[in-house]
């Protein structure tokens, strides 16, 4: 049980990821987070230029509640009335004014009531709570010389009572706070919606420290920082937004005023999330000309402005229900997600171009595309001896070619490529930008708030296609340089690598652009797990409430997640390695998962209509298959490689013996040059050569089976006991198997590129990475096998790092 | 050949033996990570006033970075464990529930015994004291040489009033204590002694427990808080006032606003005649934990003074804390059925209640509660024969006294009644404000 349970706690947290979920949507009724004993605080110290406010909430449970009606209810009818609640109100908000200690620079800062409020809530057992707001402001103490102030707070009511106590900082635009003991980021709204999920004691903020300035922060200052410990994007004093805001505008004013935005923006793009190194690695990798670089510029202003108008019309039409913040982290998904997939495309593309590159004197002719280098050596029979194994050249439908593109490195730039790079570096508009244009509206300066989005956007512009260019002359000096001739493997490779870090970058600004909105997929996991104990039997969790998209999003997380594990990685690593070509090594992954999805479903499906489990020991034999399997794996990859390369140790001590050598297979005519001695080997050699293996074959699909099987004993017994009813059951481990299927796909896509990367050019490189797939899982397979057959010595293991118990 | 052979073989043994160490390298790391501490949260800026919460906060952060850190998990739990000690806020016993479950859901407990510990302290802390003594006694086939399990199950028993094996299990656990005496050693064994009526043991084992505790490494608060509360309490029920006082004021001292010493100093303010002074006593206790016990004590109070509408406040407010969730409801069930009996309300409710909770927990003050409450539901044999019941230990406690004499008394044995009244106010003379006056003008009958 135990092994199964580690093997598949993937599978816990998933189920109770989405219990938690379900069981966060918003309830009607508060639940106070310490019990109805207590009086919670919220203080939220807003730091302005000369003044300072405090937004204090005070959230009483029922029990104080009652007490406070009981006091309250003069008239004693034993309800309250609007009348008490004020009385009640009026005594009460000075006493809370006087608890905040506030002070500046040691200065208590006096503070005035400017608002207050009272409010009942139905609480739990019929009984009401009480939610008494108030705004308390004073001036920040003027005649003090130094530039940085120090602020000290105390929350001293109701000190004796339980209750969670939160502090929120909140500095203006153009304050900056720094050292400072309290936090940027609220937790509860306003103690309005406790976190019931989190295994997280009650927040007990009673008292706050902090600095703040309007000017510069000193050096080796912290800033401002959330609860997770991410610094609060603080804005330093915003300059664009300032410039809408003068009296008057003269032409002068004006003209200055669209320098400075420009500036802004030029300055602005080197800031994060502009994929700078994006358009550098795309126009270095694809031989980009000035001209390319100029589109993108003009690309990047014309989606950069259009994106400000658009979002500032959606904040202004629909800022009733849409929060603009909401819709920044879907445009930078968005565009993260237009990088990812022309990174995606491009080292397709790149890496086959360069796999179909094998000759080695930099230039190769393609007869459809007129090219006609009547001048150039085709002798390539006298380079043999020093390269590689073969070289081929082949022909569909009998007009020949080789596989690499027009240009001379890399793929071309292609337009619409520019295009979509250009839009995805400016779709995200900038926050400042977006204030411009807002402050314009407002102040009924629409014209030349227009103008200054615009040059700001060009200005951005500018930044983006200098750095471009600056990477197209870098990238053309190498390739001049003499280092570029000299290895031209270097050369070739570098398109490759270019668009595998943009794939990666576009891949980090999505998680980012997730990251931002606070859903942290990881953070999603204690509480999960913190949850699965909840689950009181007989409910199910409504997957409907859910949203399909969130289930499907869960389920492809964990199935990629579990693609991932271990024994997985290593079983179809050795399949793998037996494969030359990546298209192949992915489907190698595609058909495991196919096959550990099926005997999952399979398998879980007889459960669930059955209503039994699979008893321990079977479970435990078949996880003991695994690792004989593991075993078997491993073996034969080290076997198969010892033949390979022991042929092709034999074939380079002979390789005097050269010839072109024709053949077919799947109708096309293909020419291989080979070395050998004689026909006895020449045939042989045939049968090994072979292209690698041309089928994947039923292997991995049974691999995949063999751990579904596996798995499937623990993960329908999860099912069974977590989820009531079959149809949800299924539906999960369906999700959950897509999601362990382009895992899978993608995990022995990246296996199988260093196979396919060696396969041609270094053949004893790759034969050597065969054995050492091999070897790899034939020590896994026994450390598994061993695993399973000692649980005593596991839980040995694990008492030794028991803690003395208290 | 040969030559290629051999470079061939010793690859693949270098290949092995360097898969291999990794392997055993991060079997290793593995589980033994989550020992080293965390250094990303140690950067962060704390909050000031926390630091009684930073070990909180510390290992909660450890948890959100890997959820199946059980140790982490069980340290927490054992916190918050503590933070409902020192407050005795309910909502603790969520929390350390949940560290519980997630750290059995991450590792089960055959390996995990301090889980399993864990979440047997959360139910004998929820009042699920059969669940307690259960995984208590799992616990003591996990960890068999440990004398933790059986602390654990004899606790358990003796709320469920299994005497005899909850000493056979103190007895165990005395065995294991390596060091020869500790603190929960000696308070099991005065908690014995009470039960049994011998307070003076009783008081001699606190005594050893404070001194042990004194001894503790970092002197807990809460531990010597509730040692000096012990002893308090031990004083009063023998009429030692003042003595009891000076002892709650100590609890005070070692930690401060601790609510236990608080509500109980107002109950000796009240029994040395101080009235004003218990009702600010018992005002300030309640601020801090509205326990229905203080706050029906506060009405008792309000009640004595001629308060009356004050009085009626807090008894509403007693009511309504037993009914606002399942949790206060299985912990103030007893409390309510007592409050309901000692004020003449609702007899059918509260003789209901207590029955159904003696019905599975058959302690002695389980039994006094039913004899009380079923006195008041004009129940008599049973509160008679539920009273014996109550009494079979020879405790010497003012309450049950006085239950017995006035069930003897409704009884019509006189001689009893006399007897048990005359005990109760010899023992006790103020062992409850308001109940204290009726024993007197009973006896005076």
């Amino acid at each position: 049980m135990f092994k199964r349970l580690m093997r598949h706690r993937l599978a816990v947290t998933t189920l109770a990821a989405i219990v938690f979920l379900w069981a966060f949507t918003p309830t009607a009724a508060i639940a106070h987070p310490l019990g109805n004993f207590t009086t919670n605080h919220f203080s939220r110290i807003e730091l302005e230029r000369d003044q300072l406010n405090v937004h204090y909430v005070v959230d009483s449970a029922e029990i104080p509640t009652f007490q406070v009606l009981q006091a309250a209810d003069t008239n004693g009818d034993g309800k309250p009335s609007d009348a008490e609640l004020q009385a009640y109100l009026a005594s009460i908000a000075p006493q809370y004014a006087d608890g905040l200690v506030l002070t500046v620079d040691n200065s208590r800062v006096p503070l005035e009531i400017e608002a207050k409020q009272v409010t009942t809530l139905p609480g739990a057992g019929g009984l009401p709570t009480l939610r008494v707001e108030a705004d308390f402001g004073g001036p920040v103490p003027r005649g003090t010389t130094s530039t940085a102030h120090r602020l000290q707070f105390e929350d001293t009511n109701h000190s004796d009572r339980l209750g969670w106590r939160e502090i929120v900082i909140a500095p203006a635009t153009g304050v900056t706070v720094f050292n400072s003991s309290a936090f940027g980021n609220p937790v509860t709204d306003e103690l309005r919606a406790y976190p019931q999920d989190r295994l997280a004691a009650p927040l007990d903020e009673r008292a706050a420290e902090l600095s703040w300035t309007t000017g510069a922060v000193p050096a080796n200052a912290t800033g401002l920082r959330t609860r997770e410990g991410r610094p609060v994007a603080q804005s330093q004093g915003d300059q664009l937004a300032e410039l809408i805001a003068v009296q008057k505008i003269t032409p002068t004013v004006a003209l200055l005023g669209l320098l400075v935005a420009a500036a802004l923006g030029a300055l602005h793009a080197f800031s994060p999330g502009h994929g700078k190194t994006v358009v550098g690695a795309y126009l270095v990798g694809a031989r980009g000309t000035p001209r390319h670089a100029a589109f993108l510029g003009l690309t990047v202003t014309i989606t950069h402005t259009a994106g400000v108008f658009a979002l500032g019309f959606v904040t202004l039409l629909a800022s009733e229900y849409v929060v603009p913040e909401r819709l920044l982290p879907i445009l930078s998904f968005v565009s993260g997600g237009i990088v990812t997939a022309i990174g995606l495309r491009l080292f397709v593309r790149r890496l086959r171009a360069a796999r179909g590159k094998t000759r080695i004197n930099g230039h190769t002719h393609a007869p459809d595309h007129g090219h006609n280098h009547t001048d150039h050596d085709h002798a390539h029979d006298d380079h043999a001896d020093q390269s590689h194994g073969h070289t081929h050249v082949h022909s569909h439908g009998g007009q020949p070619h080789s596989h690499l593109p027009p240009g001379a490195d890399g793929t071309p730039v292609t337009w619409r490529s520019l295009l979509a790079l250009g839009i995805s570096g400016g779709i995200l508009p900038c926050p400042s930008a977006l204030v411009v244009l807002l402050s314009a509206i407002a102040l009924h300066r629409i014209g030349y708030g227009l103008l200054l989005v615009v040059a700001f956007s060009i200005g951005l512009a500018a930044t983006l296609t200098s750095i471009g260019l600056a990477f197209v002359y870098a990238g053309g000096f190498i390739q001049r340089s003499r280092l570029g001739k000299i290895d031209n493997r270097l050369v070739r490779l570098l398109p490759v690598a270019s668009a595998f870090v943009i794939m990666c970058l576009g891949a980090v600004i999505c998680y980012e652009a997730v990251a931002s909105t606070g859903l942290n997929l990881f953070a999603v996991k204690p509480a999960a797990a913190a949850q699965i104990g909840e689950v009181t039997p007989g409910v199910a969790p409504p997957f409907a409430s859910l949203g399909g998209l969130a289930v499907l999003g869960l389920g492809l997380v964990f199935g990629l997640k579990h693609a991932t594990e271990v024994d997985h990685v290593v079983a179809v690593s050795t399949i793998v390695s037996e494969h030359r070509n990546l298209a192949r090594a992915a489907l190698v992954g595609a058909w495991w998962g196919v096959g550990h999805t099926t005997s999952l479903i399979i398998v879980g499906t007889v459960v669930l209509a059955l209503g039994v489990a699979i008893p321990e020991y079977i479970a435990t034999w078949l996880e003991f298959g695994v690792a004989l399997m593991i075993i078997g794996l491993g073996a034969v990859a080290v076997a198969r490689a010892r033949r390979g390369r022991f042929k092709f140790a034999q074939a380079q001590r002979q390789r005097s013996q050269v010839h072109i050598h024709r053949h077919d297979h799947d109708s096309r005519s293909h020419a291989h040059l080979h070395f050998h001695e004689s026909d006895r080997q020449h045939t042989r050699m045939n049968r090994s050569h072979s292209h690698t293996i041309k089928h994947v074959g039923l292997k991995p699909l049974i691999v995949g089976a063999v751990h579904g099987l596996a798995g499937s004993a623990a993960l329908t017994l999860l099912v069974l006991t977590q989820i009531q009813s079959p149809v949800v059951g299924l539906l999960y481990l369906a999700v959950f198997g897509l999601g362990s299927i382009v895992g899978m796909l993608l995990m022995s896509g990246l296996i199988g590129l260093p196979f396919a990367l060696s396969a041609r050019k270094l053949t004893g490189i790759n034969y050597r990475l065969q054995t050492i797939a091999g070897v790899l899982s034939i020590a896994f397979g026994v450390w598994y096998a061993y695993r399973i057959s000692s649980d005593s010595a596991l839980a040995t293991l694990f008492a030794a790092t028991q803690i003395a118990h208290h | 050949m040969k030559i290629n052979d051999l470079r061939y073989s010793s690859t693949a043994v270098l290949t092995s033996v360097v898969v291999l160490g990794m392997a055993a390298l991060s079997f290793y790391a593995y589980h033994n990570w989550q020992l080293s501490p965390a250094t990303k949260s140690a950067t962060m800026p704390s909050t000031l006033n926390n630091t009684a919460t930073d070990p909180i906060r510390f290992m909660e952060n450890r948890v959100k970075q890997d959820p199946e850190d059980f140790v982490a998990l069980n340290k927490l739990a054992g916190y918050y464990l503590q933070r409902l000690r020192e407050t005795g806020n309910v909502a603790y016993i969520d929390l350390t529930a949940r560290a519980a479950r997630a750290s059995l859901t991450a590792v089960p407990a055959e390996v995990n015994s301090g889980g399993l510990a864990a979440l047997a302290q959360t139910e004998f802390a929820s009042h699920n004291f059969a669940a307690a003594r259960d995984h208590a006694l799992q616990l003591t086939t996990l960890d068999p040489g440990k004398s933790y399990p059986y602390q654990m199950l004899g606790d358990a028993l003796l709320e469920l009033g299994n005497y005899e094996q909850a000493i056979a299990a103190f007895k165990q656990m005395e065995q294991r204590n390596k060091i020869g005496g500790s603190v929960s050693v000696e308070t099991r064994q005065a908690r014995l002694a009470l039960l049994q009526g011998n307070p003076d043991s009783a008081q001699q084992h606190f005594s050893n427990a404070l001194a042990f505790a004194r001894n503790l490494p970092l002197r807990p608060p809460e531990t010597l808080a509730w040692c000096h509360w012990q002893l308090g309490e031990t004083a009063f029920a023998i009429g030692n006032y003042e003595i009891a006082e000076q002892h709650y004021r100590n609890a005070l001292m070692a930690f401060h606003g601790y609510f236990n010493a608080l509500a109980s100093l107002g109950r000796v303010r009240a029994a040395r005649g101080d009235l004003p002074g218990a009702i600010q006593q018992y005002e300030e206790a309640v601020r801090r934990l509205p326990d229905p016990t203080f706050v029906a004590a506060l009405g008792d109070l309000y009640k004595l003074a001629g308060n009356e509408k004050d009085a009626a406040a807090q008894y509403a407010l007693v009511e309504e804390i037993g009914h606002l969730s399942v949790v206060n409801g299985t912990l103030y069930n007893r409390q309510l059925a007592l409050f309901y009996a000692d004020h003449n309300l609702k007899p059918e409710v509260a003789y209901t209640n207590a029955k159904q909770e003696y019905a599975v927990r058959r302690d002695i003050y389980g039994a006094d509660a039913l004899a009380w409450t079923a006195l008041k539901a004009g129940k008599l044999t049973e509160a008679q024969v539920a009273i014996k019941q109550a009494l079979r230990l020879g405790t010497q406690d003012a309450k049950l006294f006085y239950h017995a004499g006035m069930i003897a008394r409704a009884a019509g044995d006189q001689a009893a009644a006399h007897d048990f009244l005359q005990r109760a106010l010899t023992l006790n003379p103020q062992f409850d404000p308001l109940q204290a006056v009726v024993a007197k003008k009973a006896l005076a009958e």
